[in-house]
This record gives C-alpha cells, structure tokens and sequence, in this order.
C-alpha cells in the first residue's frame, strides 16, 4: 500500500504528519513534554499508515497554487450556500411546495479525482442540486429540485462552477 | 448565557419533527437520513450545553460527535448499497 | 457598546441558524420523497450548524478572547462543512442504485443510469 518513500512519499508523509501534530497540539493546548511526545508517536503512526490516501495531490508545487486558489474561491461558494438556502427555505415554506424534481446528467472536461471530488460536492451545495454518481470519464448525474436550478447547470456548455473548479486545479483556462 | 436555553429548546423541537420521520418512515433511506440530521443538531445541542452548563468538556464530546455522525452514515450507506462494509 | 453590538450580532446568528434548522426539519416532515428530503436536510443543516457556531465561536471571542475552544469549534464547522454533502451523496447513490422510486410531477418513476444517455 504504501510504497517506497521517494520524494513525493516524502512530502505526503511529511505533509500528513505535521496536519496530524497540529490538530494534536490544537486539540489538547497541554505543552508538557510527555503529552507533544504521545502527539508526536501518535501522528507518526497515523502519518505512516494513512499518508498516501490523505494527500490526493501529485505535485506539491501545483498543490500549493491549487491552496491559493482554492481560498479564493471560497468567497463565492459561500455566496451560492446562502443562496441556495434561501431557496430551500422559499421552497419549504410556500404553501404550494414549488418543486419538481428530475434527474440530468452533463460532461465535464475535468480529469483528476480531487477536481471532480469538489466539483460534485460544490453542486451539492449550491441551489437545488445533488450530485449522484460521478463517472470516470467525468459524467456527472444531477438531481435538481426544479427546472431552473437544473437549467443553470446545463446552459452554458462548460458552466461557470465546473470553469472555476477546473481552474483551481490546473485543468482549464480562467472563465470568461 | 441564559438565553441560549431557548435555542436548545428551538432545536430540540425541531428534533423531535424529525424524529416523527424516523418513526413513520416509510423506507431506511428516510430512517438513516433522520438519524444523520438528528446527529448534526446533536452536535450543537452538545456546544450549547457546554455553555449552559459552563463545561468546556463538551466541545470535544461535539468534535467526537461530528466524525462518528459522518462515519455511521457513509457506512451504513455503503451497506445498504453493496450488502458488505469490507471489501 | 461594541459588546453590546457583538451580543446583538451573536443573537442573530443563533437565531438565523436556529431557523434554518427548523426549516430543514418541516422540509423532512412536509417533502414527497427521500430525495427531495434530502436537499432539505444537507443544505439547511450545513448552514444552520455552520451559523450557529460561528455565533457561538464570536460569543467565546468578545467574553474570554481568543482560545482553543473557538478553535474546537472552527474545526466542528470545517469538519461539517466538507462532509456534510459526502454524507448526503453517499446515502443518496445508495437509495438511488437499489431501484428506490424517486416522485417526480408525472409520478413515482425509477430511475436507471442507461435510460438517461
């Protein structure tokens, strides 16, 4: 499972122990030398076990640019959150129930699986969509609570979440 | 604080809403989504209660709270759908 | 007076939050289906949780200033955060895959990946 510890084993294991030790060290805020001992062995042997299934990213120059990115794109998913709440609450609330689900599938150009993996979990969380099944070659199953939610995904052929997904990650050119 | 006792009250109302799901089902899909609901207003009852009762304890039992909420459902959800946890 | 602004500000999250997890709650009682409950609870949960304690992390703030419990609870949030639709998906493929009937306006149909391409 996990092979040699070549660079790239290197910098995921490095990676995964100081994530570990920092969540230790936040965690209990003790700084006696017997508890950051127990926190250091503890996150050594997680770090050995688990370090190439907790760090997705190949190329660590890449990852941390993917980092910035990634930050700068929270400000807008966050947005979409409130706004996709806003419109369950609309639809819970109204008397008549305003939904008609159905289910629609698009292609994405996107190839790795941490880019798919946010770009399935982002259109979970913005207005009246839920991924179901991701494909391999990057098809993605959607349901959607009504029409427009739907329609706002499919419109635009590369639409603007899977362009913005797929420029935190290398994989398309900046949208519009 | 006082008044955070009227937003557990607020929340344990809402629990108990869905608590009825639970019971009347009518599949385990329903079951399982309410117990993944009920599970996340546990963990803010937990936080809020740690305040009433002024008991900093209780946050680590909410962080605890949280992954085996996560855990449980993505594994009963991957029972349900192979009829194996382990590969 | 800034305390007296943050306290307003810290009542008000709780309250939004509060809302939307009631909210989340009439939607699991009042949807058709198992699917549209879920857009109930994955959305509204994640915020309302999310909201709540980023209240409660800004009461911790303005009453002892800045410690490791606000930081417990921004590791609750992130934590939440991300998992929230990984729980939901997964519960969602496998209702979806065993053939569970799925209520749409025309009717209860089930859905199959071939008929859709």
């Amino acid at each position: 499972m996990h092979g040699k510890l070549g660079s790239i084993g290197t910098f995921s294991f490095v990676f995964t122990f100081f994530t570990m030790y920092l969540f230790w060290l936040l965690n209990s805020g003790v700084l006696e030398i017997f508890y950051l001992s127990l926190g250091a062995a503890c996150a050594f042997v997680v770090a050995y076990v688990f370090h190439t299934r907790f760090t997705l990213v190949k190329d660590y120059r890449r990852a941390l640019k993917s980092l910035v990115y990634f930050v700068a794109y929270l400000p807008w998913i966050s947005w979409q959150i409130i706004l996709s709440n806003w419109d369950i609450v609309k639809r819970v609330l109204s008397p008549g129930m305003p939904i008609d689900p159905r289910i629609i599938s698009f292609q994405s150009t996107l190839k790795s699986d941490i880019a798919m993996t946010t770009l399935g979990n982002s259109i979970t969380l913005t207005p009246g969509t839920i991924t179901i099944d991701i494909d391999p070659d990057g098809t993605f199953y959607v349901h959607s609570l009504a029409r427009e939610p739907a329609d706002s995904l499919l419109t635009t052929p590369p639409s603007e979440m899977a362009a913005r997904v797929g420029y935190i990650f290398g994989e398309s050119r900046k949208w519009k | 604080m006082v008044y955070f006792e009227a937003f557990i009250w607020v929340i344990l109302l809402s629990t108990s809403l869905v608590l009825y799901r639970i019971i009347k089902g009518p599949s385990t899909y329903d079951r399982m989504l309410g117990v993944n609901v009920i599970g996340t207003k546990t963990i803010i009852i937990l936080v809020l209660i740690g305040y009433v009762f002024e008991r900093p304890h209780f946050f680590d039992i909410a962080l605890l709270y949280a992954i085996l909420n996560f855990i449980a459902t993505v594994v009963i959800a991957k029972y349900l759908e192979r009829g194996r946890i382990c590969e | 007076m800034i305390e007296v602004l943050g306290l307003t500000l810290v009542t008000a999250l709780l309250a939004i939050g509060a809302f939307l997890m009631l909210t989340a709650a009439i939607g699991m009682i009042r949807f058709p289906d198992v699917y549209s409950r879920m857009h109930a609870s994955g959305k509204c949960d994640t915020l309302g949780l999310s909201l709540m304690l980023g209240g409660l992390i800004l009461y911790q703030i303005i009453d002892q200033g800045f410690d490791l419990v606000s930081v417990k609870m921004l590791f609750i949030i992130f934590f939440v955060i991300f998992t929230g639709p990984i729980a939901i998906h997964s519960l969602f493929r496998a209702a979806i895959k065993s053939g569970h009937e799925m209520w749409t306006r025309d009717g209860w149909i089930q859905w199959k990946k071939e008929s859709n391409k």
